[in-house]
């Protein structure tokens, strides 16, 4: 994994000191090298976190013939069989790197390369010849990849600090991104939270050359119809689950020439993961654990349970409210976002442990909630529409008893509240049905914006209405299930999930995360499958469930759904709040922000104060979390420019490619 | 239990008793029965409603119609017939 960076400026020489400036500001996603490339319109940039071919893998990488120049972050999990194809078409290669195969695929299929790519990428191509640059990103958005215009042409990056590093780049807040994420909980690409800075969509390129910028899907989320799914046989199809989460699991943990471990959360997929691996392959296996101090977060009995089954070599670290906001600045700074949970923190000290322990890559469960329906969101979703089928009848309303058992306000122990909480919107063709509660209980945040704020909003005003009319028209005959998870992996996993708790908490402490429940084979297949293999009745998970009986103990496989949470508010409220909170949320900084409206801001922090934060409503919180979030971004990113921090003198570059000045060396 | 102890193929329709019995087997299989009646009644009315893509009756919704998997048999099948 790695950081990539790159100028396009077509009327006048890119500018080699940004460059070298916005590759500064990603040497923590690549410490182990960096390089450049720079002609006369583009210039391309690189720090390396050396995985793969450690001794031929440099960057950026030319074609043969020195036409063509690619950077790249990520890993083409099936290079080894693309390249073996591209042999056999003629092609010849220099290294052993999955790098060398993109150049080759590129220049055998064009755009066409992208949709072999089994793996999690960004990356840019430049052709000089043709003086085209080509931006592409993976088709769940497990990297990310920023771009902004500014007079003198285009910027891109791994990261928003790298793009800041111009001054020309606009330092403000969106208020439309501002507005998705205290609605969605993060924005929707191509929207950021920062005026002018947009990101690649995921499953997409973008090509920019003398006709101008233009992009074009290359994959996208589809399910089919309800009830005209292929002829189900579920003993043919668990096993043909097992096998591909098998196959899966193996390029993630195989193909890579340095160690890799595994996450181990206690739930049911990073189980599934680390017991494949055990079973299928012969190497030792390391995994880490995130454990809290606060029992009710804490999942430490099962990890421990599955570490002793597999006999891995197990570490965790445990986290308590004090650690969490004592790193929780970095935290914002590395998502480059308001985060309206604390639950990155813990993942961002469980990278580093890993990092400490010598690992650069780990493997885990995320994606198998999107992918095999696993969210309490899609119980909520499936009760509501039984519910909406006679929403007067007051034995279907007990339904709702059935959620969230984990809950310390649970609906079972507060069923008026809860008839109340998910009664409203019964509207069963709402396509976005399994989500109107979460976006309504998120937007609350928004009663406390500043009037100007809402104004801007209200003049730009993408709404939740634009996503849900962004979904295909097909999603009408969907099961409710495939347009819940539609919604999902639009939304909340390339925006948070694979973000600022994935790539962002990882990649901080220079640790690549591999996922394979989000192996593109793997995700067709499950998506092709009928909505009860995936949730049968309120039961998540069944096919997969089903196919791993024998490798996970019962006690996990069975036990009840627990989504991953760390305290939120007790976090900085608590006996000693950090040193930095008062300022960051003091009445000056809250008023130069212009996000959150002062005196809604003090009463909210005095209520913090009142109850130390401690069993505080879901709502609260998230206004708690929302407010220092927002303001540690905008004093990070805004009042200053993000990454003053970060920069640092680069080591030499392992290339350094000046087609101006004429200078070669390492190319 | 192990993988091959799991109910088998389910996906014939339209569905006749084995299917319906298979379902029930498999909503067994996988969870633990809610120890309130009424809610564990819900359960299973939320599952036979998905599966088999009907809408029941209040009185249907009731530990004594769709508790055993004979009654709930019975409860699915008069509604295919009506379909």
């Amino acid at each position: 994994m790695c950081g990539i960076c790159g100028i396009v400026s077509p009327d006048a020489l890119p500018d080699l000191a940004l460059l070298r400036r916005m590759t500064g500001r990603l040497h923590h996603r690549g410490p182990d090298g960096n390089g450049y490339y720079r002609d006369d319109t583009a210039a391309l940039g690189h720090t390396r976190l050396a995985i793969l071919d450690p001794a031929g893998g440099a960057q950026p990488m030319s074609s043969a013939d020195g036409t063509v120049w690619v950077t790249f972050n990520g890993e083409i999990f099936n290079y080894i069989e693309l390249a073996d194809q591209l042999r056999s078409l003629g092609h010849t290669f220099r290294t052993t790197s999955d790098t060398e195969v993109i150049l080759h695929a590129w220049q055998e299929w064009g755009t066409g390369c992208f949709s072999r790519f089994n793996g999690q990428w960004a990356l840019a191509l430049w052709d000089r010849r043709e003086r085209r640059l080509v931006l592409s990103r993976d088709r769940l958005g497990v990297r990310p990849l920023f771009y902004t215009r500014t007079g003198r042409g285009l910027l891109f990056a791994s990261e928003i600090k790298a793009l800041l590093a111009d001054p020309a780049v606009d330092r403000a807040f969106d208020p439309a991104g501002l507005d998705q994420t205290f609605t969605y909980w993060s924005t929707v690409a191509p929207r950021t939270v920062f005026r002018g800075i947009e990101q690649l969509e995921p499953g997409s390129y973008a090509v920019l050359d003398q006709r101008g910028f233009r992009k074009t899907s290359y994959w996208s989320i589809e399910f089919p119809a309800r009830g005209a799914e292929r002829v189900q046989d579920v003993q043919r199809d668990t096993r043909a689950l097992r096998e591909a989460l098998v196959e899966a699991t193996r390029l993630r943990f195989l193909r890579s020439d340095v160690p890799v471990g595994a996450y181990l959360s206690g739930g049911l997929d990073s189980s599934i993961i680390a017991a494949v691996i055990h079973r299928y392959t012969d190497v030792p296996l390391h995994t880490f654990s995130v454990r809290f101090s606060d029992s009710e977060f804490d999942e430490g009995g099962y990890q421990k349970e599955m570490a002793a089954a597999l006999g891995t070599q197990h570490q965790d670290i445990l986290v308590s409210p004090a650690a969490i906001a004592d790193v929780f600045p970095q935290v914002v700074r590395h998502a480059e976002t308001p985060i309206l949970r604390a639950a990155p923190a813990p993942l961002f000290l469980l990278s580093r442990l890993v990092a400490d322990s010598g690992y650069k890559v780990v493997v885990t469960g995320e994606g198998a909630d999107e992918v095999f329906g696993g969210y309490d969101i899609f119980r909520e979703a499936r009760v509501r529409l039984f519910w909406s089928r006679n929403p007067r009848s007051v034995k279907r309303a007990r339904a709702i008893e059935l959620l969230y058992p984990w809950m310390s306000r649970s609906p079972g122990r507060l069923p008026a509240f809860g008839r109340s909480f998910f009664g409203r919107n019964l509207d069963p063709a709402d396509l976005a049905l399994s989500h109107r509660p979460r976006w309504d209980s998120t937007a609350v945040i928004k009663s406390m914006l500043t009037a100007g704020l809402r104004d801007e909003i209200a003049s730009s005003d993408p709404g939740d209405g634009d996503l849900v009319a962004a979904m295909p028209a097909c999603a009408e005959g969907w099961d409710p299930l495939s347009r819940g998870q539609w919604l999902e992996m639009t939304t909340l996993l390339p925006g948070y999930i694979l973000a600022s708790q994935g790539d962002r908490m990882l990649m901080a402490n220079s640790v690549e995360g591999r996922f394979p429940f989000l192996d593109s084979e793997f995700v067709g297949f499950a998506n092709a499958l009928p909505a009860r293999y995936k949730l049968f009745g309120l039961e998540e998970k069944y096919l997969l469930k089903r196919a791993f009986a024998d490798l996970v103990p019962d006690r996990i496989r069975h036990r009840p759904k627990q989504p991953y949470r760390a305290p939120d508010a007790e976090s900085f409220f608590g006996a000693r709040p950090p040193d930095w909170l008062g300022e960051v949320t003091s009445a000056a900084a809250v008023a130069e922000a212009g996000v959150f409206e002062p005196a809604v801001v003090a009463a909210v922090l005095a209520k913090c104060a009142r109850t130390g934060g401690a069993r505080m409503s879901n709502t609260d919180n998230m206004r708690a979390l929302a407010i220092v979030s927002t303001q540690l971004a905008h004093a990070t990113f805004i009042a200053s420019d993000g990454g003053q921090a970060l920069d640092r003198h680069l080591p030499e570059p392992a290339v350094a490619v000046d087609l101006v000045t004429d200078d070669r060396s390492g190319a | 239990m192990s993988r091959d102890e799991w109910p088998i193929n389910h996906d014939e329709w339209p569905a006749n008793r084995d299917r319906i019995e298979q379902i029930l087997r498999d909503d067994k299989a996988v969870r633990v029965p809610d120890p309130d009646p009424e809610l564990e009644a819900l359960q299973r009315a939320i599952l036979l409603e998905d599966v088999f893509e009907l809408t029941l009756s209040d009185d249907e919704i009731d530990p004594a119609a769709l508790g055993s998997p004979g009654s709930a048999q019975d409860v699915v099948s008069r509604h295919q017939r009506w379909r």
